[in-house]
């Protein structure tokens, strides 16, 4: 069995090594502009990995998810504001407020590739007029402010490190959650669904339910994104979960690899690099966005992730997601 | 005691009648053979059986109940498993992985009442199974290559196995010897012959008439979605109905 040999050998030590790297970062970049801007990569990397599962591991291309940040964002928020809850809990009423949203566009999930990725970005679009012109829940394009940092079990994470190792930690966890759900019988079944879906109905596999399913645990980490988003920044604003941050995370996972979860992660890395960095280009940033697909479109379907496989001498599966 | 009963079962696509009143009934335990020429709406049954489509009128009575309007998950739960004419595999998984799918209700993840009861079983529980299953259809030496890899007579048996593995007490076999040669579907023959023992009643459609011949107990004959003969190999070889639709091709060859 090479695959388990490759994973017990290459992948797992690679990532726990790549894990303990950023893990360092903390102490290393204390304070610094750098720490705040790997708080936001991994922040959007999240929202982006429940969008990985969604259009990688399940085939379903969805092109409204800033709507589940948001939808996070405010579900916790109000949690935060108005109940005072601490930030675990916050979790809890971002992933509900998240998951209700899921059930809302459930309906939309019976139609297809092209057409449920038009529907996805209608529904995108709606929930961002809904945060919009819900001044009394949202704040609206002023926005809510004053929102407090992350605290848990007493402990209040002030600092940028303390937060980066907040966002860190969660960020881990759903990534782990998530690689040790697609080794399980779900992932099994979603394998069989997004590549012959025939043999999976054959098979007693509830295609529509597994569908939900994958969309259900793909608004989680957003979710969870949306509740950091706030408290890392203090203030969320509407114009943060229109169709361009959508269209922003597609990005990221098409740019990273959509088979690859860490691909999510190096999308948003080099998505908030290009949005952050070269201020003078910043204006131009959705021209590189699309030269940028374009170009690994054509030259690495499989994205970033596919390259460093190949580098690593393993052979990568490159393959575009089927739709 | 019969398993399956079909009453009317008609489906119409526009103005064209795939299947037309088709009424028969198959015993627990035979091998019944499903002949016909191209396009007589064989693989049609076969979609309304397993609730890939729904009959525009009709019934299907499996085990007594009707099932006509469950859809295939559903009926995989009822016990009708199926193969298809072109396979239906995940080609970037193991030949065992794609076995281990057909066990999919039983997975813990299937199922709300399987992932809150104690009726899941472990996904290394049924990779032991599919194992087992993978080497009694003859894929033992293939069951750690990718599906993508195999040939089409592997293909084929990985299909099979996958719809054991389900525990099927109605397998349907759409055309399961298409493009094997003769001592490859002379091992397919032996693998079909073996399962009424372990509790599963077959339907084969397929068009090689010795492998159908010599394997079935009865055979239903389509034409233009009409049955029109219902008999052992030996009547049907007889039947002036039949032999004017298939010109004599069936030959002597029982």
């Amino acid at each position: 069995m090479a695959s388990v040999t490759r994973r017990r050998l290459v992948e797992w030590p690679l990532t726990a090594a790549v894990l303990v790297a950023l893990y360092a970062l903390a102490p290393i970049y204390d304070g610094t502009f750098f720490l705040s801007f790997m708080i936001d990569v991994l922040i959007l990397g999240l929202a982006a990995l429940g969008l990985q599962h969604m259009v990688g591991d399940a085939g379903v291309l969805n092109l409204g998810q800033a709507a589940f940040f948001g939808l996070g964002a405010y579900g916790g928020v109000w949690a935060l504001q108005h109940w005072h809850w601490t930030t675990l809990p916050a979790f809890g009423a971002a992933i509900v407020v998240a998951l209700a949203g899921a059930i809302v566009m459930a309906p939309l999930l019976r139609l297809r590739g092209v057409y449920f990725a038009m529907a996805s970005f209608a529904f995108g679009a709606m929930l961002f007029e809904v945060f919009g012109q819900w001044v009394s829940f949202t704040g609206g394009e002023n926005g809510l402010f004053l929102i407090p940092f992350p605290r848990i079990f007493g402990h209040t994470f002030v600092s940028n490190r303390d937060v980066y190792l907040l966002v860190l930690t969660v960020s881990a966890l759903c990534y782990g959650g998530l690689a040790l759900l697609m080794r399980s019988g779900y992932g099994l079944s979603l394998h069989a669904v997004r590549q012959s879906e025939n043999g999976a109905r054959a098979s007693g596999v509830n295609v529509a339910r597994l569908r939900f399913i994958a969309v259900a645990i793909g608004v989680v980490p957003p979710a969870l994104a949306g509740v950091l988003y706030a408290q890392a920044h203090s203030i969320v604003q509407s114009t943060i979960f229109g169709n361009d941050q959508s269209v922003a995370l597609i990005t990221m996972v098409i740019i990273g690899g959509v088979a690859s979860r860490w691909g999510a992660f190096a999308g948003a890395l080099i998505a908030q690099y290009i949005a952050v960095y070269p201020q003078s280009i910043a204006q131009y940033r959705f021209l590189l966005y699309g030269a940028l697909i374009a170009l690994l479109m054509i030259l690495l379907p499989g994205g970033i992730a596919s390259l460093a496989r190949t580098l690593a001498g393993a052979h990568g599966t490159l393959r575009r997601p089927r739709l | 005691m019969s398993l399956l009963e079909l009453r009317d079962l008609t489906k119409t696509f526009g103005s064209v009648a795939a299947v037309d009143g088709v009424e028969t009934s198959l015993d627990e335990g035979e091998i019944r053979g499903l002949i016909g020429p191209n396009g007589a709406g064989k693989t049609t049954v076969v979609n309304l059986l397993s609730g890939f489509l729904t009959p525009t009128r009709g019934r299907i009575e499996f085990d007594g109940r009707a099932v006509e309007r469950a859809p295939a998950h559903l009926r995989v739960d009822h016990g009708i498993g199926r193969t298809f004419q072109t396979p239906q595999l995940c080609v970037g998984l193991s030949t065992l992985d794609n076995i281990v799918l057909g066990s999919h209700r039983r997975l813990g993840t299937a199922r709300l009442r399987n992932v809150l009861g104690r009726r899941r079983t472990s996904l290394a529980t049924l990779r032991a199974e599919a194992a087992a299953v993978g080497e009694r259809v003859g894929l033992g030496g293939l069951l750690h290559v990718p599906a993508g890899a195999l040939s089409y007579g592997h293909l084929r048996l990985t299909e099979i196995a996958r719809a054991l593995m389900a525990q099927p007490r109605l397998l349907l076999l759409d055309e399961p010897v298409a493009g094997m040669n003769e001592a490859e579907s002379a091992e397919v023959a032996e693998i079909v012959r073996a399962l009424p023992g372990g509790g599963t009643t077959v339907l084969v459609i397929e068009h090689d008439m010795p492998f159908v011949m010599g394997l079935c107990s009865r055979i239903s004959v389509l034409d233009r979605g009409r049955l029109i003969a219902d008999g052992t190999p030996a009547e049907i070889q007889h039947d002036p109905q039949v032999e004017a639709v298939y010109l004599g091709t069936l030959g002597d060859v029982a």
